[in-house]
């Protein structure tokens, strides 16, 4: 049974357009799930509507089998009695409790004794490494522990549904992988089902087991990390994840999970995905800047080389970043920055077949 | 759907889907309750609650006294429909007259206390003159002087009889006639206007220091001088807030009653306000004449109020309440800042000083007499221990004290089920809930009075003439401000704070009483504490609404000026302004205190 199961979710706000326009998605138990996609895009509205913060217009909501939203039946299950634990933006932190308090406010008026409370309160706390923090004042602590506080809350009701809303956004770039890391830990050890919002795609290839990528209120498609990368199904996903080259092209021909179409500039080959696409199909292929080789000598491979003139060239430190005309399209390449190549040089393209897909227009 | 798999006829197909559709709706709609019961939920129920009550402070006054304009007998009596109250308002020389100097005098007050306030206000922030310290905490001063008592302190400053600064100048001058007469219709704007320099101070205050510096430089580095740069940047920056602030001014001079009962009545120039308080006191009362006053007088706040709120919507409607405060650069004034110092310090001495001494001299003083090193042997705490003697000063002061704190109590609590459903709900009608509540901000004390005189003369609730409608008159006329304190400081509270609790606890009670109302309170207390002072300093409401026995502080103080007791007077005055400064300095206190054990 599912962890987690949305269905037909939609949501409109007063006086605007729908922030979720019918999601559907399960969620399997023990694994990250991760709504990514830009500001606006619903992520957060649907992650919400699972907490019971906001009331969805339509649709139902499953939690382990238990309809905690349903439109049709007037169901509508108040967060607390959801069983879950949230991680805020803001991280949420009551500044006018200790450390200790905060932790340990989920668990009161559960009729616990109070050295229970304090038992499992302490337990959350030395999960995050804080246990030496109990009696600080809260607002007091660094932005990386009042971050590890809110998850010590999140987790000390021993919650069915760990749910965070982008908490890595206020941290700065070094303390994020740091954190980044940790929660990882503790959604390993604790084993608890995870519903992860962000905006940000190293985050979500990092963390999950599965990514869903939304644009304007709709998943536009759900797959594991690499697939998500690797081969995107959809002309946004791909742009979105991570830099892409996308060569508008017609297919002429393909056999054995190969596929031949013709683009502005060149003959490409690449992979069909396992989908065949019909002759005479307008579709689009996407190169990943990084799976571009650039040399100025003609290459020893014999598919998909194509000529070029570097247009520009900037240097990014790890790698090269040059835009190449071939022809009228141009195209993006992440080099080594050890290949010395200049602005106005003809230089030869190449991309295996394997390393492109394709998708229908 | 299933008898379709088993007979398949077309016929049955459209039968079986209409009673399915049917089924569905039947079993959804049977165990509801109708709609707008299953609606009900406990925010929509507290919503129509304050709804109610704000209905019943606000708009039922309002009603009743237009009500009583079209009928001819007093309130609670059996009356018939006329329109002569009309004719006779606008049909006499006397509505026009009164109406064009409330508006001559709010306009020319306001003016003067802008100019001063901004002045000092820019002096303070964007200046590098010395000893602001002292000019901001002179500034504060008036603050805590009943309106009442400052404008009767001008009276002893420049009667062309008894005025101190008369005096010494015809003495010094040897001029043959007091050059100042404060009984005239600029003495009356001065001393009004001079003693309201606090609010626009504090308004064009935050009004500079919200101005992100940046901006400047920018004008700067692209070749703007600085005047170029004050008109096309500074300038078209504060517009809307200078409007507002001036704006907020005539409001308050329109609505003010002090300054026209004390020096405009025995000048022989009447107000509005005035009017109406003289319809109210002649024999026999004619309630629907003087109800007829006020929905003119009203009209004319109301067009104030309107452009008002057209000028700052958008915005927050107090222009204090801007979120982010930078810290703009000071602007050297080379040798300039000691003459800029000694201007403000010698505006707030006149504004300020000159008032508050004169009158803590005269409440050492026997009797009234002009300030001289003679007289100064003669001081006395006699004044002093008479007031203690006196029972009135214990009722009224034990009366001032219950109005006030009950009134603070309830409005603060109003106001913060008001601004909680406008912040955290999404409910419809929660702006219609917002307007009504800020509506009283258009509603002059003496307005408020005489409709609630109507009210509570009609209604068989019997509350005139006990503190209880002075409560809920204060209530009434003082929500709109504990509303906009209440609404700032629930937008202080990150709206996640209340979401983590909802979702950590089941029970509300334990989350408001444990998240929330922590976080809230420092707010809920300088709300409650700042509209205890206003009650303590309001003369407008209690002079129509209080009755022997019901006596108010202000009201007693109003008594003692009408029968010239000035010494006494002064020395009451003196004791009340300290009971309003302790208030004052206690929110304060606990303001910055509460503040920083909640760590923001």
């Amino acid at each position: 049974m599912a962890a987690i199961e949305v269905i037909q979710l939609e949501k409109t706000y007063t006086g605007a357009t729908k922030a979720v326009a019918g999601v559907d998605f399960e969620v399997e138990p023990g694994t990250v799930f991760t709504l990514l996609g830009p500001s606006g895009c619903g992520k957060t509205t649907t992650l919400r509507c699972v907490a019971g913060l906001e009331n969805p217009d339509h649709g139902d909501i499953r939690l382990g089998g238990e309809v905690v939203f349903s439109s049709a039946d007037g169901i509508r299950l108040p967060p607390s009695k959801r069983k879950i634990g949230m991680v805020f933006q803001s991280y949420a932190i009551w500044p006018h409790m200790t450390v200790f308090q905060n932790v340990a406010y989920p668990l009161r008026g559960r009729g616990l004794r109070r050295t229970e409370i304090r038992e499992r309160a302490m337990e959350a706390l030395r999960m995050v490494n804080l246990d030496g923090f109990a009696e600080r004042s809260a607002p007091k602590l660094s932005g990386g522990q009042q971050q590890r506080v809110a998850l010590a809350r999140a987790i000390a009701g021993e919650p069915r549904l760990f749910l965070l809303d982008e908490p890595l956004s206020n941290l700065d770039a070094k303390l994020r992988e740091e954190m980044r890391s940790q929660i990882l830990d503790l959604q390993r050890k604790l084993g608890v089902t995870t519903l992860y919002v962000t905006h940000d795609q190293v985050e979500a290839l990092s963390m999950s087991h599965r990514i869903a990528v939304m644009e304007q209120g709709r998943i536009v498609e759900v797959a594991a990390p690499r697939d998500v990368y690797l081969h995107p199904r959809s002309r946004f996903a791909a742009q979105f994840v991570g830099l892409t080259n996308i060569v508008p092209a017609r297919v002429t021909g393909g056999s054995e999970g190969k596929c031949a179409v013709d683009a502005p500039f060149a003959r490409i080959v690449c992979q069909d995905g396992g989908k065949r696409h019909a002759e005479g199909e307008r579709a689009m292929v996407l190169i990943r800047p990084e799976n571009i080789a650039v040399s100025t000598t003609t290459p020893a491979e014999t598919i998909n080389v194509w000529r070029g003139q570097v247009v520009s060239t900037v240097f990014l430190g790890e790698f090269l970043e040059c835009v190449v005309a071939c022809g009228d399209t141009q195209m993006r390449a992440r080099i080594s920055p050890f290949i010395a190549i200049d602005v106005g040089d003809e230089v030869f393209l190449q991309a295996a077949p394997e390393r492109l897909s394709i998708i229908a227009e | 759907m299933y008898s379709e798999k088993q007979t398949g006829a077309p016929a049955s197909r459209v039968a079986s889907l209409g009673s399915d559709a049917g089924a569905r709706h039947g079993a959804s709609a049977l165990p509801r309750f109708p709609a707008w019961i299953a609606a009900l939920s406990p925010p929509r129920i507290a919503l129509w609650g304050l709804v109610a009550a704000v209905v019943y402070l606000t708009l039922v006054p309002l009603v009743m006294v237009i009500y009583g304009t079209f009928t001819d007998g007093p309130p609670g009596t059996d009356a018939s429909f006329t329109f002569a109250n009309y004719i006779d308002a606008f049909g006499g020389e006397e509505l026009y007259q009164s109406g064009l100097n409330s508006i001559l005098f709010a306009l020319a007050s306001g003016a003067l206390s802008f100019t001063v306030g901004c002045f000092l206000a820019w002096v303070t922030e964007r200046s590098n003159a010395p000893l602001k310290p002292l000019i901001y905490f002179l500034v504060l001063v008036p603050f805590v002087l009943p309106g009442i008592l400052s404008t009767i302190s001008w009276i002893f400053l420049l009667s062309p009889t008894i005025g101190v600064l008369n005096q010494i100048v015809v003495a010094t001058l040897g001029l043959a006639e007091p050059p100042f007469n404060i009984y005239t219709f600029s003495g009356m704007v001065w001393a009004f206007g001079i003693d309201h320099i606090t609010l626009p101070f504090f308004l064009m205050a935050a009004a500079f220091r919200s101005m992100d510096p940046s901006l400047e430089e920018a004008a700067t580095v692209s070749g703007m001088g600085p005047f170029r740069t004050f008109y096309y940047v500074n300038l078209r920056i504060m517009l809307p807030s200078i409007f507002a602030v001036c704006l907020l001014m005539f409001i308050r001079g329109i609505e003010t009653f002090e300054a026209p009962a004390v020096i405009g009545l025995p000048a022989g120039i009447n107000l509005f306000a005035t009017e109406i308080f003289l319809a109210l006191r002649r024999a026999p009362t004619n309630y629907n004449l003087a109800g007829t006053y006020a929905v003119a007088y009203l009209a004319i706040t109301l067009i104030g109020v309107g452009l008002y709120l057209r000028v700052t919507r958008g915005a927050e409607r107090f222009v204090m309440i801007t979120g982010k405060a930078y810290r703009p650069r000071n602007i050297d004034l080379g040798p300039w800042r000691f003459a800029v110092t000694l201007t403000s310090l010698a505006i707030l001495t006149i504004a300020v000083v000159l008032p508050l001494a004169v009158v803590v001299w005269t409440s050492f003083m026997p009797f009234y007499s002009t300030p001289s090193w003679g007289m100064l042997g003669l001081a006395t705490l006699d004044n002093y221990a008479a007031i203690f003697e006196l029972e009135e000063f214990y009722r009224a002061s034990t009366n001032t004290l219950i109005t006030g704190a009950s009134a603070a109590t309830i409005a603060v609590l109003l106001s913060l089920g008001i601004a909680w459903i406008g912040i955290r709900t999404d409910i419809p009608g929660k702006r219609l809930l917002d307007m009504i509540a800020f509506s009283p901000i258009a509603m002059p004390g003496v307005v408020l009075s005489l409709s609630l005189v109507w009210v509570y003369l009609t209604l068989p609730i019997h509350i005139y003439g006990t503190l209880w409608i002075l409560i809920v008159a204060f209530v009434t006329k003082f929500i709109p401000i504990s509303l906009r304190i209440m609404h700032v400081s629930l937008l202080q509270v990150h709206k996640e704070l209340e979401e983590a609790a909802e979702i950590a606890n089941p029970s509300p009670v334990r989350n408001a009483l444990f998240v929330l109302l922590p976080l809230i309170l420092p707010g809920m207390l300088v709300g409650w504490l700042y509209v205890l002072t206003l009650t303590f300093k309001d003369l407008s409401i209690p002079i129509l609404l209080s009755h022997v026995g019901t006596d108010l502080l202000p009201v007693l103080i109003f008594g003692l000026f009408q029968s010239g007791e000035l010494p006494r007077l002064c020395a009451m005055g003196v004791l009340l302004t300290l009971m309003i400064a302790a208030i004052a300095g206690s929110t304060r206190y606990l303001a910055t205190r509460l503040s920083v054990k909640a760590g923001e």
